[in-house]
């Protein structure tokens, strides 16, 4: 897909490299510049070997470089390699780059061509410009948290799942990729400002307007949903929990088929999706229980027969030994560095070319030093 | 310039992904056409109003051309296929099987358009025993694990408040779509892409699925966070906070007990353990559970500006659980232009969320505001050869709206 497209991942933490690395995935080969000291998410969290384990899985798809570009040095063989690139992903605090000498204006003298993103934590300008910013505090800035939670809680925050980074690394990729479409026709490249601030309000968007239409602050609901009833956990006999939707007006007649409660299934109280909202807690109470009597792998298999949308609750364990996870082979064992761990695969599935993405593990730092700089003399010699 | 100029999208697709993808391709400069049924959209009949109209549906769909047609009619068919032979993109999410009964799959439409880049997108992929089977928003978050990191041990689940898995496979689906122009630019030959929210969301959990793996110990929050407490922070009178003492050795000492005097909690001072731990347990994480029955009760008299002066006061860190109202009422919400304004047909002037990316040459521009069932059905008909009086035809067998 992307073959042919060099990126430089010269960012930190999981933002940036995980956007560079999903590129990897899609066939360009990005070069990851790392600071001699090792990045920051190597030595925080879970560890394995010694090694951070977020960083072990940040850094897929990558070549390795050494590269400190607080050393004028190291900064121009920096630059030399910035000539030869498509894309620079950054994500460090708002200024950083340009006191290092690698921002965007000085990478464009040597490369007019160069997409350069810069993802900040609440952009360039406004009064938060600078204010430092991760994925739980970005959680709690960004309005996130308080629509997650308990019913009556104040909020919860999401447990370093990270998916506020994640999805920032989504947006870049997007970002991007537009960026490099543009250049089909216009033969120049970009600077592209982005931040977590934006990414994590785009990403509420359904929820946000909700708010705008009324005025009031959406609250935590626990696993239920403001706009369609039943969605929503259930407890089970076996005290488990299973998930129940219906979202569309058609899972309405074949839960109650599947429950076998005629009498809800004529009641006009309950008739349409608007009448359920209405009449929620009569509802749930009926269905609260009837689940309770039966154990969970009995409704499972129950309402899949019967086409009811329906869902467990999974441990990593759970996600691991899935027959559908396992035949899509989503997790993926691979020797690291560290020692053999588990990555996740790239989810998107290409029918041209057909082959499966292939996800390659992190490598050593600075493992391919040697052959970067041999292709970056041959390039010279070139022009 | 747009970067997506000339490309003409149709949307085929309900729900949130689907259409959250096809908004974006809208944002960044493709013509979207959206297909509906002719009682409309999946979301047009969802939650809060504004004079009429669904404010999810206003939140998923600016920017595109409507038009409502009767699929089960085979000339109904004939109008969709017609569009997908010229489309670039299509965005579907029918259902598995579901594209192929209604004559407009993959299979068929790349035979007549073999450039097209067709994103299928589904709760599970084709591939695997639950291919077939419906699921929400809810469903996948449980099955993706987020559940797992959220709430209680033994309580109630919790979901994510925001539609995650949702907005999430619209964005994943636009990176497949827009890699599969890119490299249709080069080989001139389209593609179908399978974007299953499922493996989307089990992509996105790395972090934790590594930690999992062979951790040198139990500690470390990526292994943790499952068995931890709910993080819901110290309730106080009006919002939840999270706070800590400044990390410095003796400002620390001196700031904590600070604290506690002035919060009303010198008593338990006298106390050497709290004197001694309480300072680095307050925060986040396992440790902070310990003394959060005996600190909570104290602030939950005062209000987080009062919380937040005096850990201010001190050289601690403050953060709190800012609800929409906090965050639109920040200035920093203007530096970014993440709400923009819309005049609506029928809705009047609404408010959207903003454009997350900032491509400084060719910026991304919300196009039109969301359309009304069937507003473009019939020059969306003109422009593919549809006379007036086939449209009139058309529209009185109550095929089109």
């Amino acid at each position: 897909m992307l073959n042919g497209v060099r990126i430089l991942d010269v960012g930190g933490w999981g933002v940036g490299p995980i956007a560079c690395c999903l590129m990897g995935c899609l066939g360009a080969d990005v070069i990851r510049f790392e600071p001699p000291k090792l990045d920051g998410l190597y030595y925080v969290g879970t560890l394995q070997g010694g090694a951070g384990t977020a960083y072990v899985s940040a850094h897929f798809n990558e070549r390795n470089i050494i590269i400190d570009l607080k050393k004028d040095e190291d900064r121009k063989l920096g630059l030399r390699i910035a000539e030869t690139a498509d894309v620079i992903v950054e994500n460090h605090p708002s200024g950083t780059m340009e006191k290092l000498g690698f921002d965007y204006e000085t990478v464009k003298k040597v490369n007019p061509r160069i997409i350069y993103c810069a993802s900040s934590g609440y952009g360039t300008t406004g009064p938060l410009a600078h204010s430092p910013s991760n994925d739980p505090l970005m959680q709690l800035a960004a309005g996130f948290a308080s629509i997650t939670g308990a019913p009556g809680s104040m909020g919860e925050m999401f447990r370093y799942v990270a998916l506020v980074d994640y999805t920032t690394s989504l947006n870049i990729c997007q970002a991007v990729l537009l960026a490099l479409m543009a250049r089909e026709t216009t033969g120049k490249g970009q600077k592209i400002e982005m931040s977590q601030f934006e990414a994590t309000l785009s990403l509420q968007s359904t929820r946000i307007a909700e708010y705008f239409a009324t005025g009031e602050n959406p609250v935590p609901m626990g696993s239920a949903n403001p706009n369609i009833v039943p969605s929503q956990a259930f407890k089970t006999y076996d005290n488990k929990y299973i998930n129940i939707s219906v979202h569309r007006e058609e899972y309405w007649l074949k839960l109650c088929k599947a429950l076998n409660l005629t009498e809800i299934e004529n009641d006009p109280r309950f008739a349409t999706n608007a009448d359920r909202v209405a009449n929620r807690d009569a509802l749930i109470s009926i269905l609260e229980e009837k689940i309770a009597s039966e154990p969970a792998r009995w409704w499972i298999i129950l309402f899949r027969r019967c086409g009811v949308p329906c869902g467990t609750y999974n441990t990593i364990d759970d996600i691991y030994n899935d027959p559908h996870i396992r035949e899509n082979k989503m997790i993926v064992k691979l020797n690291t560095p560290w020692g053999p761990t588990l990555y996740t695969d790239f989810p998107l599935k290409f029918s041209n070319p057909p082959v499966p993405i292939k996800i390659k593990p992190i490598v050593k730092p600075d493992k391919n030093r040697h052959e970067i700089l041999a292709e970056i003399s041959k390039s010279v010699k070139k022009k | 310039m747009f970067p997506l100029k000339d490309i003409k999208v149709l949307e085929l697709a309900e729900e949130i992904a689907g259409p959250h993808c096809g908004m974006q391709l809208s944002d960044s400069g493709a013509d979207v056409i959206k297909v509906e049924p002719l009682i409309g959209d999946w979301s047009r009949h969802l939650g809060t109003r504004v004079k009429g109209e669904s404010a999810l549906f206003m939140a998923l769909n600016r920017g595109k051309r409507s038009i409502a047609v009767n699929q089960e009619d085979p000339k109904g068919r004939g109008i969709i296929l017609k569009l997908a032979r010229e489309a670039d993109v299509i965005i579907e999410s029918y259902g598995p099987g579901k594209a192929d009964e209604l004559g407009v799959g993959y299979d068929l439409v790349a035979k007549l358009n073999p450039g097209v880049v067709y994103c299928s997108i589904s709760p599970f992929g084709t591939k695997g025993p639950y291919s077939k089977l419906p699921a929400s928003e809810l469903e996948i978050q449980g099955m993706a694990g987020f559940q797992w990191f959220l709430g209680e041990m033994g309580e109630p689940p919790v979901r994510l408040g925001p539609d995650q898995a949702g907005v999430d496979t619209g964005i994943w689906s636009f990176i497949g779509i827009i890699s599969a122009l890119y490299s249709r630019n080069k080989t001139g030959v389209g593609q179908n892409i399978q974007s299953s929210m499922l493996l989307n969301m089990i992509a996105m959990m790395v972090y934790v699925i590594t930690a999992h793996f062979n951790p040198d110990s139990p500690g470390g929050f990526h292994f943790s966070g499952p068995f931890d407490h709910a993080e819901t922070g110290y309730r106080t009178k009006d919002r939840a906070i999270l706070f800590g003492m400044p990390l410095i050795p003796g400002k620390q000492e001196l700031a904590w007990e600070s604290f506690c005097r002035q919060v009303g909690l010198g008593d338990l001072l006298e106390d050497p353990y709290f004197k001694e731990k309480g300072m680095r347990m307050v925060g986040i994480g396992r440790d902070a559970q310990e003394f959060k029955p005996v600190i909570e009760p104290a602030l939950e008299n005062k209000t987080s500006e009062e919380i937040r002066k005096i850990v201010e006061g001190l050289g601690g860190y403050f953060a709190m659980f800012k609800t929409y109202e906090d965050v639109f009422s920040e200035p920093q919400i203007k530096a970014v232009k993440m709400v923009e304004e819309i005049d609506h047909p029928a809705a009047g002037k609404i408010k959207v969320t903003g454009i997350p990316w900032k491509l400084l040459d060719t910026p991304a521009q919300i196009k039109s505001a969301p359309p009304l069932l069937g507003q473009h059905t019939d020059e969306i008909l003109r422009d593919i050869g549809y006379s007036n009086k086939d449209i009139a035809n058309l529209r009185e067998s109550k095929i089109i709206n």
